[in-house]
């Protein structure tokens, strides 16, 4: 009788065990952080910055530079995109670039992974448009693993 | 007597306004011969301005993104993904960017797909002429101190 008692005693330890070192095994995993960095190719030819992604798929940190100075009346704006076929397609404002040219991005994201890329494009400054002027685009910067999935 | 002379007044005055009548409608049909073409065409031009300007905005960041992707894989890249972080090789940046490197290789091959896709050239080319070209390590190092000041 004592004996199975022990036998059950020991084996609850261990399946606890085993469960606790799962569970921060799966913590581990999910808190992996990738950290990147992109050239933003330009689409007139030239490279217009460089971007920084830090991204645990949930906790992203994004900075931008540019040297360019945007257009009289204008200013340079951030977009992540899905563009994998059957995504949305709908991009994400990251915001704008200041007037050192550089662009600040923090942010609890559902999941960062299903962006593909990040685009820039030239809008007017306080533009009451949400949208991405498309044909505005300057620069994209094309992502590589663990994004796009 | 008198009758008569005002009958022949209203006569010439009736005469006058059956001259009067058809001139004036086919001066009103002339003008409409030389505006309504002239009207016509303002309106196709603009209907045209409109769509020109509708199948750009038909184009989204979306499809413009994925065409750039395309790109980058028929070229045999499979991003833009570069290493400038302390400690790591600088070097790997500047030769990827270098002509003939192969980012250099597809930023140039963007350059005609975005002319494709529509993209405004003109900005494209007014960024162009602010710098002759750009300083990669010194953007690189830009980039670095504005990483640092991230709370």
């Amino acid at each position: 009788m004592k004996v199975s008692i022990y036998i059950s005693i020991i084996g609850l330890v261990i399946v606890l065990g085993v469960f606790t070192a799962f569970s921060l095994f799966q913590r581990n995993v999910n808190a992996a952080q990738s950290t990147q960095t992109y050239v933003i190719l330009g689409w007139g030819g030239k490279t217009v910055g460089l971007a920084d992604i830090v991204s645990d798929g949930h906790q992203t940190t994004i900075t931008a530079s540019t040297p360019y100075i945007p257009p009289q009346g204008k200013t340079f704006e951030a977009w992540l995109v899905d563009g994998n076929y059957g995504a949305s397609g709908y991009p994400l404002s990251l915001g704008q670039f200041d007037e050192k040219g550089i662009l600040r991005y923090k942010s609890n994201l559902v999941n960062a992974y299903t962006y593909t890329d990040l685009a820039v494009t030239v809008e007017p400054k306080d533009d009451a448009d949400p949208k991405p002027a498309t044909s505005e685009q300057v620069g994209v910067a094309v992502f590589s693993s663990p994004y796009g999935k | 007597m008198n009758c008569n002379k005002k009958n022949i007044k209203m006569q010439k005055n009736s005469h006058h306004l059956i001259l009067l009548v058809p001139s004036i409608a086919i001066a009103l049909v002339s003008i409409g011969m030389i505006f309504i073409p002239t009207v016509n065409q303002n309106a196709a031009a603009q209907s045209s301005q409109q769509q020109q300007q509708s199948q750009n905005a038909n184009i989204s960041i979306a499809s413009v993104s994925a065409a750039a992707r395309n790109l980058a894989q028929k070229l045999g890249i499979n991003s833009t993904e570069v290493s400038i972080k302390p400690g790591q090789n600088m070097s790997e940046l500047t030769q990827k960017l270098a002509p003939g490197g192969s980012l250099a290789n597809f930023q140039e091959q963007l350059k005609g797909l975005g002319q494709q896709l529509g993209l405004n050239g003109t900005l494209q080319s007014q960024l162009g002429q602010q710098l002759p070209a750009v300083n990669i390590t010194q953007l690189a190092q830009k980039l670095e101190q504005a990483s640092a000041f991230i709370p």
